[in-house]
């Protein structure tokens, strides 16, 4: 039960988070003066939710606090208030206060009482709001209705679902569900679809609901129809011209009712095109009847063949019953409008009377005078000038009628729709193309493609969904206008979602289309891509890929997104669980390098080469020789093996690594969606307009660098907002917009990330830096001077520089721009800055992709290899005993005007110094963070490494000028130098450190570690082992 | 033969709720359930429920406009249950008019241990009710 509980408590924590930092966003926006309506509709529910969730888990004051807002909101959305600056400002209040109970509550489980203030003051709009609105007459008379629907529920359910088709809504959402299931059964009943006509369980679900849908709205004649439609369907036994017939029947009813419906909606729902379809659709199903009687027609005149018709009664009744048939058909063929289709027809019923008028030169009158009716019906739809009457009473001259006909049949040779499918036919010889398109491809299309090929262009088939992302829909139209022509397209469906098959012409190279086409769709989510091949070139495996591919290949990745949905496509995992998942890896990265050392020692082998030249070389008699010879290449085999194994583990390995990395990233929205509110809040208080423009959210960066990089771009931000950016007077009087911009973007280049804050503020005086360099001693008027503009700007991030001139009252929280580029330089970045007087100012900080992957210069000192990350590294320099002076206690060499301070890095660190250090020569690695600068004494310098940085134990990250270790290629650990704890370390403890003294088992008490607290793990062990500082 | 619910509200913690109110029964089988309006309707097709349990207000497509489009698609009887929609409002008389066979205010108020107490008698026998069960 408890476990409920605590799913319950974590499931609300969750969604209320999320409901807040969905609107936090919207309030913030700055145009929230004029909000649309979604994004009240969107602040409504959320405030309405938590008061649901909160109200669940008994949280009474969240609760009051979200049920005051959503009040507001629901004025709002009624429009009967404006939302303003202060309206926004009350309710960014709410949301700090629901934020803080939220905490408080996850912590405590407890509720707290809300800020009575808010609470008076969300009281005090809301009523306002309320009480300020002249309620208008109509809403007065309308709740006064409800009151009275409400008291009698039952009768006004029944009066008002009886007239759902005057509710012009109704009829729309009816028309939207013929739209979705009506195209899918005339793609079924068709003629040509399939000879059964048999329903699959699919289709009856959709006609079951369409007749529960025409009930509902009483459109009855519908529902009957529907429903005939199904029992056809559904009953496979019986006369198959009959159930053709009363399919047919059914149809018709759609086919006008749908009509009806479409004329009804007011808006344009597509239902046009449904219509078109049905007719087509019906059309054909006539068509189909009438080839059908033509046979049966053609069998009776072939069975009684010289005979007179007289002595057949039975047959002249059924060519009688079956032009009748044909005649209704006919006449209905003519309300459908369906030309095309009626051509057809008037072919068939051509071909009738041309048999009957060869096989019997008199027929009954009354067949006739039917066979008349039909003809006459089906050519009065051609010829413009009218038929008269007078054709029905005479008998007809049938050669001159077949004349007539045979004309039209010649006409309707030259018809489109059949060239289109003789050329579609061509077309598929042509080239491999989805069946798919053949019913959507006019003539023109056709002859495009066939230019198209003619010229060397190649032709696509493209399966595109354009109706889950706007964004990929509205650039995809884009990429098409820009790559390629659409030739045509037609729906399918793929697990219930409209995918669109798309024919596309282009003219550009196969990877120029897939190098935009990963652009478009990097994730593969709603685009693919497959050719259509040339059929001459064709090969097995590009048939099977254009048959199958483009439809299967959708279906199975379609089941990830829309599984995916909101709710399961993010895992949540717990940060520590992942820090432990790197570390595990890291250990198995060493427990590999141990194997690698173990497998590709000498040993073995050695030791198995001296066994067999014993073997081989003395020839002893008493001892088998061959058998202990076998058994060693048995032994050396093994040992090959192993090596197999040894590499093979080796690629798998830096896999696991590169995925375990990627698992660490996050979007840069993590770090970006925090800044939008202070600055809107700063902005206020200083009566500043500002507008944050944020781009490259979706850049990827590494977890553990979103703290870090928070405080840096937080005080940057607000740093140009504060000293930036001016009064909109200011800016109106220089001409700016009232407004200023302040533009975050976020780029990833290669290895790094690209940062830029830039701002259209008065930027950043160069004299007035130089001023308070001068001032500060930073600089001399002559390396001033010397300097460019853009040098001199750099002192903004000198520690202890700041300016009446550029910093304002709001600023001294603590943090300098010397902290940020502290911070920067932590995290392996850094960051520069340009301004342009009266323009404004960009900052651009530069980071790696990870932390976890740092550049470093491999060193080793005092016989242990040790990593000093790169960037801190300024040079190498190489110095002579004598070159070392003393200057303060302590020792110095000079370097190019200045001292540099010099050390021994091993007893620095608390290594014991190993003997034949003090060479004449030394190897000194000049290190600088760009405030101290020291050099340390190496034994030798080895390769620039990229290592992958892992987390030790917590008490070895104590150890002074450790920051971490990793793990080398040959499975050997290194340890990362902390460059601001070697400083430190320098100042502290340097004197042990001198080049002179050897303070050989120096051992500082400090940083002892308890030998009695077990520590697992390679690196830690291996780490405690090297520096010998264990007691 | 059980009767087959589906569950339609936006957050997880009322559908886990409700699930368990309505699968005590034993004559009720929760065949699933969505989180807004547009995900039911695409739900109801395969579905198939007897009777639906829907939330007014959701993202995507709302309670109202999702009954609407229901009450043509499928058969299935709707409970709104939702606290918009509390007795005697003008959602409440709205919705029924709408076909909605039943209206219940949210469960508020209470702990989530104590729903099941408090509501989930109620909100079972409103099922029951409506689908024609003995009480």
């Amino acid at each position: 039960m408890s476990d409920y509980i605590e799913t319950l408590w974590a499931q609300f924590v969750i969604e209320s988070q999320e409901h807040l930092e969905l609107i936090e966003p919207i309030l913030v926006e700055a145009e929230f003066d004029t909000p649309n309506k979604e994004d009240v509709d969107q602040l409504f529910r959320s405030f309405h939710s938590i008061k649901g969730l909160s109200k669940a888990m008994d949280l009474v004051g969240m609760e009051a606090i979200a049920h005051r807002a959503e009040d507001i909101l629901g004025l709002v959305r009624d429009e009967i208030i404006v939302v303003g600056a202060e309206l926004a400002d009350a309710l960014l209040s709410s949301i700090d206060a629901l934020k803080q109970h939220l905490q408080f509550a996850e912590s405590q489980r407890q509720d707290q009482a809300p800020d009575e203030e808010l609470i008076s003051q969300l009281e005090t709009i809301f009523n306002h709001g309320k009480d300020g609105v002249v309620k208008p007459s109509s809403e007065t008379a309308d709740l006064d209705h409800s009151t009275e629907i409400d008291n009698t529920p039952e009768s006004s359910s029944e009066s008002s679902t009886s007239s759902l088709h005057h509710d012009p809504d109704m009829v729309i959402f009816f028309a939207e569900l013929l739209q979705s299931n009506l195209p899918k059964i005339a793609e079924i009943i068709a003629p040509e679809s399939s000879e059964e006509l048999l329903a699959s369980q699919e289709l009856e679900g959709d006609l079951e609901t369409l007749i529960h849908a025409s009930t509902t709205m009483e459109f009855l004649p519908l529902s009957d129809a529907f429903s005939s439609i199904l029992t056809v369907l559904s009953e496979p036994e019986g006369d198959n011209a009959l159930r053709q017939e009363s399919m047919i029947e059914a149809m018709m009813i759609v086919v006008d009712l749908t009509r009806l419906i479409e004329s009804q909606v007011q808006q344009d729902c597509g239902l046009e095109n449904l219509v078109r379809q049905l007719r087509i659709c019906a059309a054909e199903m006539i068509d189909g009847l009438f080839q059908e009687l033509t046979a049966q027609l053609q069998t009776i005149g072939v069975s009684s063949d010289g005979k007179s018709l007289n002595e057949n009664p039975e047959v002249i009744d059924l060519v009688i019953q079956t032009a009748e048939k044909a005649c209704v058909l006919n006449n209905r063929l003519s309300v459908l409008d369906g030309n095309d289709t009626s051509k057809q027809l008037l072919m068939t019923v051509s071909e009738v009377c041309n048999y009957i008028n060869q096989g019997h030169a008199v027929l009954e009158s009354d067949l006739i005078k039917l066979l008349i009716n039909a003809v006459g019906g089906a050519e009065s739809e051609y010829r413009l000038d009218k038929v008269d009457g007078e054709a029905q009473d005479h008998l007809v001259d049938w050669n001159a009628l077949n004349q007539k006909i045979w004309g039209v049949i010649k006409l309707q040779r030259t018809d489109t729709t059949s060239e289109a499918l003789d050329s579609f036919k061509e077309l598929a010889e042509k080239i491999k193309i989805n069946p798919i398109f053949e019913d959507c491809m006019p003539a023109e299309s056709i002859r495009l493609l066939k230019d198209g090929i003619n010229e060397g262009y190649a032709v696509y088939e493209a399966l595109v969904n354009l109706e889950e992302s706007e964004t990929f829909t509205a650039s995809f139209l884009l990429w098409v206008e820009e790559h390629a022509q659409l030739i045509t397209n037609s729906t399918i469906f793929v697990d219930d979602k409209p995918w669109s098959n798309c024919l596309l012409l282009t003219q550009k190279p196969d990877n120029v289309l897939r190098a935009s086409v990963n652009v478009l769709d990097p994730e593969r989510q709603f685009l693919t891509l497959e050719v259509c091949p040339l059929v001459a070139d064709k090969s097995p495996v590009d048939t099977t890929d254009t048959a199958n591919s483009p439809v299967n290949e959708p279906a199975t990745r379609n089941k990830e997104t829309s599984t995916g949905s909101k709710e399961t496509s993010v895992l949540r995992v717990n940060g520590t669980t992942l820090d432990q998942f790197m570390s595990q890896i890291g250990e198995l990265v060493s427990l590999r390098g141990t194997l690698h050392h173990t497998v590709h020692t000498e040993k073995p082998g050695l030791a198995i080469n001296a066994l067999k030249q014993l073997c081989s070389g003395q020839g002893r008699d008493d001892f088998n020789n061959e058998y202990y010879f076998e058994q060693l290449e048995v032994l050396e085999q093994q040992l090959l093996s192993f090596d197999q194994i040894d590499q093979k583990m080796n690629t798998v390995l830096s896999l696991l690594q590169d995925s375990a990395l990627a698992l660490r990233v996050v979007p840069m929205e993590t770090v970006f969606k925090r800044l939008p509110r202070p600055v809107r809040d700063l902005a206020q208080s200083q009566g500043k307009k500002v507008k944050l423009e944020m781009i490259g959210q979706e850049v990827r960066i590494d977890k553990a660098m979103v703290e870090s990089l928070s405080d840096p771009l937080m005080h940057m931000v607000r740093n140009s907002v504060d000293h930036g950016i001016e009064l909109p007077e200011e800016r109106l009087a220089v001409g700016k917009p009232e407004r200023a911009v302040v533009g975050l973007e976020a780029r990833q280049q290669g290895n790094t990330v690209q940062v830029t804050i830039t701002d259209d503020g008065r930027g950043i005086g160069v004299e007035a830096v130089k001023k308070k360099a001068l001032s500060k001693g930073l600089a001399s008027e002559k390396d001033l001077s010397r300097m460019s503009d853009e040098d001199i700007m750099q002192f903004i991030f000198s520690p202890g520089f700041s300016t009446a001139e550029l910093i304002s009252e709001t600023s001294g929280r603590g943090v300098g721009m010397d902290v940020v580029r502290t911070n920067v330089m932590k995290l392996g970045g850094s960051v520069a800055v340009s301004s342009e007087a009266g323009k404004g100012s960009r900052f651009t900080l530069e980071l790696p992709l990870s932390v976890a992957i740092q550049d470093t210069v491999l060193v080793k000192a005092s016989g242990h290899m040790m990593a000093i990350p790169e960037r801190y590294v300024s040079e190498m320099i190489e110095i002579r005993r004598s070159d070392v002076q003393s200057v303060n206690g302590c020792q110095a060499v000079v370097l190019r005007d200045s001292f540099l301070p010099v050390y021994r890095l091993g007893p620095l660190l608390g290594y014991q110094s190993v003997l034949g250090e003090d060479e004449e020569l030394m190897v000194v690695a000049v290190i600088s963070d760009g405030k101290q600068r020291i050099g340390v004494v190496i034994d030798r310098s080895y390769q620039r490494q990229e290592l992958f940085i892992k987390d030790i134990h917590d008490q070895l990250t104590a150890l002074p000028g450790v920051s971490g270790a990793a793990i080398l290629g040959n499975g050997k650990v290194v340890l990362i130098l902390d460059v601001e704890d070697l400083f430190i370390l320098a100042s502290k403890h340097g004197k042990t450190a001198l080049l002179t003294l050897d303070i050989g088992s120096y051992i500082d008490k400090e940083f002892d570690c308890g030998a009695s607290e077990p520590v697992d793990g390679a690196i830690e062990t291996e780490l405690l082992a090297g520096t010998g500082r264990v007691a | 033969m059980t009767k087959r619910v589906m569950v339609v509200d936006d957050s997880m913690i009322m559908r886990t709720l409700l699930k368990d109110i309505v699968s005590a029964d034993t004559d009720l089988n929760i065949v699933g359930d969505a989180s807004d309006g547009e995900m039911a309707l695409k739900k109801v097709k395969e579905l198939k429920p007897d009777l639906i349990l829907l939330d007014i207000e959701m993202p995507k497509m709302n309670g109202v406009e999702c009954l609407k489009r229901l009450k043509l698609m499928s058969p299935a009887k709707v409970i709104i249950i939702s606290s918009v929609a509390q007795a005697g409002s003008k959602m409440a008389s709205d919705v029924r008019s709408l076909g909605a066979a039943d209206v219940i205010p949210k469960p508020s108020g209470a702990t989530s241990l104590d729903i099941k107490a408090k509501k989930g008698h109620e909100i079972t026998k409103t099922v029951r009710k409506v689908l024609g069960l003995a009480s």
